[in-house]
């Protein structure tokens, strides 16, 4: 058996480390071509493959960047980063993590944090929303003492610039500017099996950050309150009305 | 443990391009469909339940390429179960993957890498085909690969490994006659000969799908027509086997619907004339 083995280490090895030259020793002599020729369609097609697989995930990265660009870059995470899952659809979502660490450009990063968290709530386990119908027999007191917990395939993310928008004119097809430098706010979840990008002002994007961390309803408030006391108005004057559209589109998980 | 493998006729691989077209017409031409078994079992519940309506018209195969029932490593068993849980649900008429391995050392090639034919690697998948078999209770069914290498240390051929292991666990082949031709054109055996080698009884499903030849070899791309060498060794293995479910695979440059349906019917049409002439 370990003779067996290394065989199977030395040749996925060899295609990993882009190296055959261990491998090709033990490869019998093809009718056409060389035993070299044979084994790079494996080292070849394995670059090939994470490579597709993570510029699919990326189209509005790969807009900004250029083509060329993201190419080196994801050649370089398919170098540094084997495949440790089964499914393919795992690998392109942690190459947000290189962008973050090899790249300068602050718009890069958090276009590519964008669409990797798309991909990933996508592929995330379902959750039941709470139905508004739940909250119509609640007494305010009631609402105020519930943990609102967000749905399992859900992310809160704050950005530096308007990536949302452009991520949404780069779908439509629109002339693009370069993302302004202001701060955009967004809940990404998936409901009804689609991924939802929901905008959020910087107070409301607190007070969910508040309910997300397990505090209650009326604890959450209070807290977003106390630590951004210019915020107060913004939220007594909205914040029925938030919770009315997040209950209606589904932002909160039943506790089971 | 399940062991009837039904005749259910001519079927495609079902692909995202496709699904909506699908879903709609719901087109009488196809008799079945088979899924790459990874696409679904990690997917959220919309996939699911498009599978539960689909499952109404069409029996569902599963096929998969991440079992590695070549590799020496531990059965990854969330997988699995995943596997076995979809089956259960959709009532897939059976389960088949690749004789290969994926990757080792905890890393992932997502390719269907080769391995040698010896008595040390069979006597090893003997005892792996038993535990999966185990696990999902039910036979399993395993594709022959199409390879660009063979090993120095291969003392069995293919179809002689694929028979033996037949024989020694109860598991069934899925045919792929396209990686019969691809493989016999990269490493110069003879492809009516490997078919001649697999008992009928062995046989529970066909594949047919196109390749890119590069003159040297023969990359088997899933992305083009199947071409007239690979329908001639079709007919003789319908010929010589008898009738056995067929399907088309077509996994990239796919085309719109009507052109894989037209290669569905080329299939049938190739089948019902050999049928007639036997």
């Amino acid at each position: 058996m370990a003779r067996y083995t290394n065989q199977l280490c030395t040749f996925c090895d060899g295609i990993i480390k882009n190296d055959g030259h261990d491998v090709v020793e033990t490869i019998a002599p093809p009718p056409r071509g060389d035993a070299t020729q044979r084994f790079r369609i494996y080292t070849d097609g394995y670059r090939i493959r994470l490579q597709k697989a993570v510029e699919a995930d990326y189209p509005c990265l790969k807009h900004y960047l250029g083509e060329q660009v993201l190419h080196v870059l994801i050649a370089d995470y398919v170098e540094q980063t084997p495949s440790k899952h089964f499914n393919l659809d795992r690998y392109p979502i942690i190459f947000n993590s290189f962008v973050y660490q090899h790249s300068t450009d602050q718009v890069a990063k958090e276009i590519s944090l964008l669409e990797s968290t798309i991909a990933s709530v996508f592929m995330m386990e379902d959750s039941i929303p709470l139905d508004a119908s739940y909250f119509s027999s609640l007494a305010p007191e009631e609402f105020g003492r519930m943990l609102l917990r967000p749905r399992k395939a859900s992310r809160l993310l704050q950005f530096e610039h308007l990536a949302n928008s452009y991520l949404t004119e780069f779908r439509a097809g629109e002339m693009l500017q370069s993302p302004e430098p202001l701060p955009q706010y967004l809940y990404v979840y998936r409901h009804q099996n689609t991924v939802q990008r929901y905008e959020l002002p910087h107070a409301a994007f607190l007070l969910l950050q508040c309910l997300f961390d397990g505090h209650a309803v009326e604890q959450a408030l209070e807290k977003v309150t106390s630590g951004h006391e210019e915020l107060t108005e913004t939220i007594a004057a909205n914040v029925q009305a938030w919770f009315q559209e997040w209950i209606s589109k589904g932002f909160f998980a039943t506790s089971s | 443990m399940t062991s009837s493998f039904p005749h259910i006729g001519f079927g495609l691989g079902l692909r995202a391009p496709h699904y909506d077209t699908i879903l709609a017409d719901r087109p009488k031409e196809v008799e079945w469909f088979e899924i790459i078994s990874e696409n679904f079992i990690e997917a959220h519940k919309g996939y699911w339940d498009f599978l539960a309506d689909l499952r109404q018209d069409y029996p569902i195969v599963m096929h998969g390429v991440s079992l590695s029932i070549g590799s020496t490593e531990p059965f990854d068993q969330a997988y699995l179960q995943k596997i076995k849980k979809l089956a259960q649900m959709i009532g897939a008429p059976w389960v088949s993957d690749h004789l290969c391995f994926t990757g080792a050392g905890g890393h992932n090639t997502h390719d269907l890498l080769p391995i040698p034919y010896n008595e040390e690697s069979l006597a090893h998948l003997v005892s792996r085909i038993h535990a999966v078999q185990e696990t999902l209770s039910r036979p399993l069914v395993l594709e022959n690969p199409s390879s660009y290498v063979e090993f120095k240390n291969s003392t069995i051929s293919e179809q002689d490994f694929l028979v033996s292991l037949c024989q020694r666990t109860g598991c069934k082949l899925l045919l792929d006659v396209n990686n019969v031709y691809v493989s016999a054109y990269n490493h110069g055996f003879d492809a009516k000969a490997y078919i001649d080698a697999i008992p009928k009884e062995s046989i529970v499903q066909i594949h047919l799908a196109g390749h890119s030849n590069y003159g040297d070899y023969i990359i088997d791309t899933h992305d083009a027509p199947v071409i007239d060498e690979v329908w001639q060794l079709y007919a003789y293995t319908v010929a010589q086997k008898g009738k056995i479910s067929t399907m088309v695979e077509w996994d990239d440059n796919i085309p719109a619907f009507d052109v894989v349906l037209a290669e569905l019917a080329k299939a049938r049409a190739c089948a019902e004339n050999i049928k007639e002439a036997v």
